[in-house]
């Protein structure tokens, strides 16, 4: 027969679930639902614990430390096959709050081993407990230890109010660590590749950004920072024509800028390139640069000359110079370098 | 304004506080932003009923107002543009944006029936609705932004007991929806990130310490499945990839397809075993004139400019085999030179 609650014991029992959760990390859980039933089901040692029965192994987090931790989880592994909670739950599934003093007499229970190797010496006289999941032989369950056997069948009742809002908080926040850690992969893997990621907001605001990305805007607009939104030249950029890449040349290095389509969202793709040093980058005259946007499209000296109008012998000692000043040897690695450093436009791909 | 102090707030029937659980429960059930409007309207249904329920997001700045309903009105638009145009009428709005207060309280609390039937607010939208009497709770009230849950009846008849049951699960409200909203930012900064990683033309593979995947990114299965036609998909790691991995994965994984080059790193010291999965076009050539592996692969050294001297160096060939490859190369393309083969083989998306 269960006994219904008083309005203020009801209160307590809201109190306790709104705690629960408050919970924002799957690591701090155990921890937290522990204090969080504390006021709830007082008690002299309270447990979170998975037990894994196939491998005979569980973990305990408890709510006051213990001395000698380990040495005790290994008692309680070996003679775990004594406890009856543990084994009303295996053979059953039912999570509900169950006590030591449901399965056993109190001259019963004293004769376990389980008791005189392990729960005397925590002073636990009685234990009330919930499972919140029980599946592939791995139990997680919440226990409550007394040092006399003084639960009450009220406490039962707000255990088992409460109990499905414990499974409930932690799905939750279980979920939510599945994304927290997901989203630290995909970071980390964006930075891997060699890029940044600012994410703006409808105001063109920063909504989220990757770790080391607005720092890496400020590096080549040093006066964003003071900035309420976007540096002017970005934002032109992406009003006009986001397609194509935005390329800002700094002294050593280059940013690139992208923008994928994304709905409701613009993101700004970084990616920031050293560039190799460049002997006499400013010296190629006008004419040398138009020569070398020729030899960029594969245009041999021949068809250069006629295009520009010029000898093929001037067409040739142009090359060669271009060749020098860039310090290469061959017509490929001119373009390459002359793309990298800016001096041509860089072909959309 | 200030609310007449209602009479002593009874205390509720365990019954009751079961009612209020399963609502509450419920609550914390939901995982969507966009979904959670609907899926409140609903929980509070069954605990406080009503004629007309809304969930509300009021900008009094911008005098917009965006309503949610749980269930269909004649003249949505009409109703909703005569609401704002009288909002000011509103004696709940009022006293929230006056106090600040988000507790239950209803029009009754303030005005009596004859007085409410004087509102034009009452006459051009509550009266149509045949909302003789509301009680709301706010979830939030800042930067002129009220977020509350509207809740109508035909009649004068909210019971104190009605108002104690939205008090007790309005705390709960306004955490589920807190928590909600987190998970909504995940969802979108995770969704912007896949957009950013596709974009910089990488797939990624999340692995667990037994090699198991965790989660990938969309498509990086069928990129694998493309150039392992023969093995089991994702989730499980097509085998050569899976040796790779045992034997310490330090260099990237390539493998040369006719079409495409698949390239598979993997990254050190991250907190998982990630792999980064990308394709390189191996044969910009045209069709029937596919580059073979090594002279992509010689291919992919000229484009960088590399001299025939260097890309055989670098492979570890004679200098008279690189110029061969080269040769044929230029052949295949159909080019006169190495610039040419270089921007042929861009346009064609070698990089």
């Amino acid at each position: 027969m269960t006994a219904p609650l008083s309005h203020e014991e009801h209160l307590e029992v809201l109190a306790c679930i709104h705690e629960l959760h408050r919970c924002r990390t799957l690591a701090a859980f155990p921890e937290h639902a522990l204090r969080a039933l504390a006021t709830l089901i007082p008690s002299n040692l309270s447990a979170f614990n998975e037990v894994n029965m196939p491998r005979g192994r569980i973990l305990a987090i408890t709510d006051r430390h213990l001395e000698n931790h380990e040495e005790l989880s290994e008692t309680w592994e070996r003679l775990s096959g004594e406890h009856p909670l543990v084994r009303y739950v295996a053979e059953t599934g039912d999570g509900q709050a169950i006590k030591f003093s449901d399965f056993l007499s109190e001259d019963d229970y004293h004769r376990l081993d389980l008791y005189r190797a392990f729960y005397r010496m925590l002073d636990a006289e009685d234990q009330l407990s919930v499972t919140i999941r029980s599946d592939e032989g791995v139990i997680i369950a919440l226990a409550f230890n007394r040092d006399r056997r003084s639960f009450t069948e009220s406490e039962r009742v707000k255990l088992n109010l409460v109990r499905p809002h414990i499974l409930q908080a932690y799905a939750n926040v279980e979920e939510l660590a599945g994304h927290v850690d997901e989203k630290r992969d995909l970071q980390t893997a964006l930075r891997e590749t060699g890029h940044g990621l600012i994410a703006l907001d409808r105001d063109d605001r920063v909504a989220h950004a990757t770790p080391g990305a607005p720092e890496c805007l400020t590096r080549f607009f040093p006066d964003a920072a003071a900035l309420d939104g976007l540096p002017p030249a970005l934002a032109d950029w992406l009003a006009s024509d986001p397609t194509t890449p935005f390329v800002l040349h700094g002294r050593n290095e280059r940013l690139i800028v992208r923008s994928p389509h994304r709905t409701h969202r613009r993101l700004l793709l970084l990616s920031e390139e050293r560039l190799p040093q460049l002997p006499d980058r400013e010296r190629l005259t006008a004419r040398e640069v138009e020569v070398l946007a020729w030899v960029a499209q594969g245009k041999s000296n021949a068809a250069i000359a006629v295009i520009l109008g010029l000898a093929a012998g001037t067409v040739k000692l142009h090359v060669q110079r271009i060749l020098d000043k860039l310090g290469v040897e061959n017509r490929t690695a001119a373009t390459v370098v002359a793309r990298t450093h800016g001096l041509i436009p860089t072909p959309r791909t | 304004m200030t609310r007449p102090s209602a009479t002593k707030t009874p205390a509720l029937t365990h019954d009751e506080h079961i009612e209020v659980l399963s609502c509450i429960q419920a609550l914390y059930g939901c995982r969507s932003l966009a979904a959670f409007p609907e899926h409140a309207l609903r929980a509070l249904a069954a605990l406080v009923p009503s004629t007309l329920s809304a969930f509300n997001e009021v900008n009094l700045r911008r005098g917009r107002t965006h309503m949610i309903m749980d269930r269909p009105i004649d003249h949505p638009d009409r109703i909703v543009a005569d609401w704002e145009r009288y909002r000011d009428q509103h004696p709940l709005v009022r006293y929230v944006e006056e106090t600040g207060d988000g507790q239950a309280v209803k029009i009754s609390d303030f005005l009596g029936e004859m007085e409410y039937h004087r509102l034009d607010i009452y006459r051009t939208v509550y009266a149509p609705l045949r909302a003789e009497d509301q009680m709301s709770i706010t979830i939030r009230s800042d930067g002129g932004i009220i977020i509350a849950i509207a809740i109508n009846r035909s009649r004068r008849d909210f019971s104190e007991s009605d108002r104690v049951k939205l008090n007790l699960v309005r705390p709960h409200l306004l955490q589920a929806y807190a928590n909600v909203e987190e998970l909504a930012g995940y969802v979108e900064e995770k969704e912007d990130l896949r957009t950013a990683l596709r974009e910089s033309g990488h797939g990624l593979i999340a692995l667990d310490d037994d090699g198991v995947v965790i989660h990938e990114t969309p498509g990086v299965g069928d990129c694998l499945a493309r150039h392992f036609p023969d093995v089991e998909p994702l989730p499980r790691l097509p085998p050569a990839l899976a040796d790779w991995l045992t034997t310490g994965a330090t260099d990237a994984f390539m493998l040369y397809g006719t079409r495409t080059t698949l390239i598979v790193r993997s990254p050190r010291d991250t907190e998982r075993r990630l792999l980064l999965v990308s394709e390189a076009h191996a044969a910009p050539a045209r069709e029937g004139e596919r580059l073979t592996p090594r002279e992509t692969e010689v291919l992919r050294w000229l484009v960088q400019g590399k001299s025939n001297g260097e890309i055989a160096t670098i492979l570890g060939i004679a200098p008279g085999t690189a110029k061969q490859h080269v040769q044929r190369i230029l052949a295949k393309l159909g080019v006169a030179n190495r610039t040419a083969a270089t921007a042929l083989a861009r346009d064609r998306g070698f990089d």
